[in-house]
């Protein structure tokens, strides 16, 4: 050992000293950096010659837990999708109402027919009358918001699916060229610690859109792939393609204008029934709201408003053949398409003052041409008998196949509000489940200051012991130098 | 023993998750405690949401049924009134009639004018209205039912005095033989069973203004629970009567009494007078067991309505004492998580350098 050696060992100590202060402070300064990987520094003793000659560091990124990535992603993208869900659907039970605000179709029709049950105490009264008018433009009125409700959801979900495949697409650009300077930072020998940490926010902002797998190739490539295996990123970049569209009204359906979902060509529509269809994340979410749910929704609402209008027409016997009832199909009598009736019901004029029709209509049939005795009831029990009478309702609408009116608007209320229910506890339960693993990772891979800090200050006494050697080896090189000299 | 390391902003993640939940949790049972409403009522009726649903409507339909029990109550004792009322006006007449049968009495002059008594007695009854509505005009409850006797209608330009003549009978009026009283009563018949019902004499024309057709009104007491009560002027059991009396109030009694056709006319009219009065007790009995449905369905409406808010109660109430609890419960968990947090910032090891 000589003092040229103890120099060079105090050299390297002092240069491990500072290489692993920065580490320590860019270890800080990250501590709160969503998706920042801990840096630790190992050292190493150098020898020559079989002599000690110092210390060497190397400053790694901690290692990942591919895994829990793997199972933290597929929790987001899981979460994404049903908080999506619950979102949308909530947009539609902000109409609906809780049972007790009585803001719901339910609760309309319920008024209308006490309006009617009052009607046959006091036929003669124009106030009663106008009771069961009001009634009438309510409800008419709470089917229509629905379907403005429902559509306004399928709108926001097509928005909500451009923004995802934009988002997407931008996050797959970036990786593309990450991966380009990985591969090659790597094989030039450099720290690609602050890539790797950039490659996986990204893949974290792919993963809350829709569902990936990925894996890393031996020279630090990563591919990405769909869940059910669509290659988003392989070398380059694919690209999601969707078009938006300015409108989604009742009927319009996935190819009829409505957008899919494709990448580089191939068919990955969540709703679409096809065996790549992306089946999580924020982009499935809005598809299922768009596509499915909401659509079956509208048809409650379409077959609701057939219900009530078929009914007035079939109880009113003052009607001729093919009149409108109380209620219309855009003013004329059931037209026989109920896509969009929702939308479409109204009130028939020829009850409404204000448009040239006469309240008594409302007791003596919408039909009748002069007005009858007074105290006249029979029409008015006939249209009360309508709303507990049985009748068939399409199916495909998720509800009973034959109810009363009067039950089936109840189970559209209850329909919506269980349905956003168990989709706030389906994002709930995969809240939970993302919150433990998304610790897991920050408690494996984050950065504890107290630790750093600690760390810091054995740095400071090490650096501070070299500087010592460094100063006690150059007085003795100059003593030596000075008796020779 | 391995000791793992946890990473401040994990720290810092889980202390700002817990805190929001908590504060979630607490504006969540503040809002159940300052409203007394459970806070997402559909969420914690669960399966039971559409049943509360329907329960709710079905409480609006027992109200307004209800009210319509009570509208009936007093609609339906108004007229056991007025019929009783014509019963007892009717009862007065029969007695004198029955003096006067087979043969006339010393009083006998007196007969038509007690029948004309008795007329005015059974019009006022029978022109009784509720609220502006006629209560024994069938369906037109917006007219008196019954024409004054001597006053013109206006659709057959006959009042009921002038229908009972001679030369709008076509048959001999007063009767004064036997033969000429069968004609007399065959005539008086046709006026007032329907049989010439658009003819100016008829019944249907001068005596009565009300509806034709069915003459019971409607009140719905409960799903398909319904009551078709009363009756109305043109009700046959009226007609009698009021033929049996417009016999006895029309005729010359004078020219009448000393006749053959006496006994056939006074003893066609008792009958047609009493016969008209059994009906009308029929009619009665009919009304009083209809008063006894409704307030059996009163009653029960009422203990359905009872259970109906009940189970809303159960379904939507926030039970008072479970959320002042838990409100107390969280309120110690944030106490205690906001003081874990400002403990744990100070827990820097740069705070003791």
């Amino acid at each position: 050992m000589s003092l040229t050696l103890a120099l060079q060992s105090a050299k390297s100590g002092l240069i491990t000293s500072q290489n692993q202060t920065a580490m320590a402070s860019d270890n800080i300064a990250n501590a709160l950096t969503p998706g920042y990987v801990a840096r630790e520094g190992s050292n190493s003793s150098v020898t020559v010659n079989g002599f000690g000659a110092g210390v060497a560091s190397t400053i790694s990124r901690r290692p990942v837990d591919e895994f829990l990535l793997r199972d933290i992603r597929f929790e987001a993208s899981t979460l994404a999708g049903v908080a999506y869900e619950a979102e949308g659907l909530s947009v539609v039970t902000q109409v609906t109402g809780q049972p007790d605000e009585g803001r719901s179709v339910a609760a309309a029709l319920a008024a209308l027919e006490e309006a009617f049950l009052q009607l046959t105490t006091t036929p003669e009264s124009a106030s009663v009358q106008q009771g069961v008018l009001d009634a009438a433009n309510v409800a008419v009125g709470r089917i229509q918001d629905q379907q403005a409700a429902i559509q306004s959801a399928r709108e926001q979900a097509d928005q909500t699916i451009f923004a995802g495949v934009n988002e997407v697409n931008d996050a797959l650009g970036r990786l593309e060229e990450l991966n380009e300077r990985v591969v090659s930072e790597a094989a030039a020998g450099r720290d690609v610690s602050a890539l790797l940490d950039e490659r996986d926010r990204q893949l974290d902002r792919i993963s809350e859109q829709i569902g990936i797998r990925s894996y890393t190739r031996e020279n630090g490539e990563l591919v990405v792939t769909t869940r059910e295996g669509a290659t988003l990123l392989d070398g380059a970049a694919a690209r999601l393609e969707f078009t938006p569209s300015s409108a989604a009204p009742p009927g319009s359906a996935l190819g009829a204008p409505l957008s899919g979902l494709t990448v580089n060509g191939a068919d990955i529509t969540p709703t679409g029934g096809g065996a790549q269809g992306a089946g999580s994340g924020k982009i499935a979410g809005a598809f299922a709201v768009r596509d499915e749910i909401m659509p079956q929704l509208q048809l409650q609402a379409d077959e609701l408003a057939r219900g009530l209008i078929e009914t007035f027409e079939g109880q009113d016997a003052s009607l001729p053949p093919g009149a409108a009832g109380l209620f219309t199909d855009a003013g004329a009598a059931y037209s026989g398409v109920v896509t969009g009736l929702a939308g479409r019901i109204g009130v028939n004029a020829a009850v409404d003052p204000s448009a040239g029709g006469a309240l008594w209509r409302l007791r003596d049939g919408v039909g009748a041409v002069v007005q009858g005795p007074p105290g006249e009831t029979a029409q008015v029990s006939a249209f009360i008998d309508g709303f507990s009478a049985a009748q068939a309702f399409d199916p495909a609408a998720g509800l009973a196949g034959t109810d009363s009116l009067r039950g089936f608007a109840s189970s559209i209320v209850a329909d919506q509000q269980s349905r956003r229910v168990g989709a706030e506890d389906k994002a709930e339960s995969a809240s939970f489940r993302f919150d433990a693993l998304e610790t897991r990772r920050l408690s494996d891979n984050g950065v504890n200051i107290d630790e750093e800090t600690a760390f810091l200050l054995q740095l400071e006494q090490a650096y501070a012991a070299n500087a010592q050697v460094v100063q006690t080896v150059n007085r003795m090189l100059d003593d030596l130098l000075a008796r020779i000299g | 023993m391995l000791t793992k390391s946890v990473s401040t902003f994990s720290l810092y993640r889980q202390q700002q998750t817990n805190l929001q939940r908590l504060n979630s949790d607490f504006a969540t049972v503040n809002q159940e405690v300052a409203s007394q409403r459970k806070s997402d009522i559909s969420a914690s009726a669960g399966p039971r949401t559409q049943e509360l649903v329907e329960s709710r409507g079905e409480i609006g339909r027992i109200d307004v049924f209800l009210a319509n029990i009570e509208t009936f109550e007093s609609r339906a004792s108004l007229m056991d009134a007025a019929l009783t009322d014509i019963d007892e006006a009717v009862q007065d007449l029969m007695s004198q009639i029955v003096t006067n049968t087979p043969e006339p009495s010393v009083g006998v002059s007196g007969l038509p004018e007690a029948a004309r008594g008795a007329l005015d007695a059974i019009n006022n009854a029978l022109n009784l209205s509720l609220g502006g509505r006629s209560l024994f005009s069938g369906a037109q409850i917006d007219v008196a039912p019954m024409q004054n006797p001597e006053t013109v209608n206006p659709a057959s330009l006959l009042s009921p005095y002038d229908v009972m003549t001679a030369a709008n009978l076509g048959a001999p009026y007063p009767p004064l033989t036997a033969p000429d009283a069968a004609l007399a009563i065959a005539a008086i018949d046709d006026v007032f069973d329907g049989t010439n019902a658009a003819t100016p004499q008829s019944f249907e024309q001068t005596f009565y203004n009300g509806a034709a057709g069915p003459s019971t009104i409607n009140a719905e007491i409960g799903d398909g629970l319904q009551l078709d009560y009363g009756i109305a002027a043109d009700d046959p059991a009226l007609r009698q009567v009021l033929q049996g009396v417009y016999m006895l109030a029309t005729v010359d009694m004078d020219a009448l009494a000393g006749s053959p056709a006496y006994t056939d006319y006074v003893d066609a009219a008792l009958a047609r007078v009493s016969a008209g009065v059994a009906d009308l007790r029929d009619v009665q009995g009919r009304l009083g067991f209809q008063q006894q449905q409704a307030a059996e369905a009163k009653e029960g409406l009422q203990t359905s309505r009872a259970f109906l808010v009940n189970t809303v109660v159960d379904l939507e109430v926030a039970d008072p004492v479970e959320a002042q609890t838990r409100f107390e419960a969280i309120e110690r968990q944030l106490d205690a998580a906001y003081a874990a947090t400002v403990r744990a910032s100070r827990l820097r090891l740069t705070n003791y350098l």
